[in-house]
């Protein structure tokens, strides 16, 4: 799967839970879930979900630990789908 | 160590499905969803031990520092006991094993970690002047000359003329509602 894929994939999962839409407009790797986007801590629960049903992955809960950014989550999705 | 957290229930009910799967499982421990799963009003117990959760991870995250994460199953909750209106518990974090309290309206729960000092709830978004006047008066320390500052881990600092004042606090807004916790005789 293509880098670009990914990322609007987690474009696509993020944007209901964004807070602050302004921040979807420079949507980068750099994106910061809840500083930029302002998702509530609770959605980012949601998020993780969604990117689980999305990719058929499993995240456990040390790898969501460090899923900050998009950057982060983009990581562990290539990191899962190459070990599956 | 200071930690506090505000939920707008009517907007967490909104915000948030619970009964998701895999929800439950990534936040909270066996014994936890237990006490959830078990309780006359499981969606009230969801947000209270989530808030145990969150004001803790504050106060952890000031006192040592530490950079943002995310892993609410970390916090473990215990000893959690509700009766007429109000709860308390324990949090464990590591070696930290932390007492907070929560106070349950019919649509906000507040938590704070129990060494606190002085605490404020308001359905406005009005908290952080509250904070700075609420140190202001008790401090003697004209209103003007504080500020909040952020850290480079996101923690929020107190300033006077600029120097950081070293007082824990901890503020949080949800929805309509915004809340704090401060302590004066803490470092």
């Amino acid at each position: 799967m293509k880098e670009k894929d990914i990322l609007d994939a987690i474009k696509k999962i993020v944007t209901p839970y964004t807070q602050r839409k302004e921040g979807l407009e420079n949507f980068s790797k750099e994106t910061d879930f809840i500083k930029d986007l302002e998702v509530n801590s609770a959605n980012l629960v949601d998020v993780i979900l969604d990117v689980e049903d999305k990719f058929d992955i499993e995240i456990d809960n040390d790898s969501m630990e460090g899923m900050l950014t998009v950057g982060d989550a983009k990581n562990i999705i290539e990191r899962k789908l190459a070990s599956a | 160590m200071i930690g506090n957290d505000i939920i707008d229930l009517n907007l967490a009910f909104k915000q948030s499905n619970w009964q998701r799967r895999g929800f439950l499982q990534k936040i909270f421990t066996t014994d936890e969803q237990d006490f959830i799963l078990n309780a006359e009003n499981p969606e009230l117990n969801v947000w209270l031990l989530w808030s145990m959760k969150e004001s803790v991870y504050k106060a952890v995250q000031r006192k040592y520092h530490l950079e943002p994460f995310n892993n609410p199953k970390r916090f473990v909750c215990k000893q959690v006991e509700i009766n007429s209106g109000k709860a308390r518990g324990v949090v464990c974090f590591e070696e930290d094993a932390c007492e907070i309290n929560s106070i349950l309206f019919s649509d906000v729960i507040h938590t704070c970690t129990a060494n606190t000092e002085f605490s404020f709830i308001s359905e406005n978004k009005n908290s952080r002047i509250r904070l700075l006047q609420k140190i202001s008066d008790q401090k003697n320390i004209p209103l003007e000359s504080l500020n909040i500052s952020k850290n480079k881990q996101g923690v929020p600092f107190l300033t006077y003329r600029g120097d950081n004042l070293q007082i824990p606090f901890s503020l949080s807004h949800h929805g309509d509602y915004s809340a704090f916790a401060l302590s004066l005789n803490l470092s």
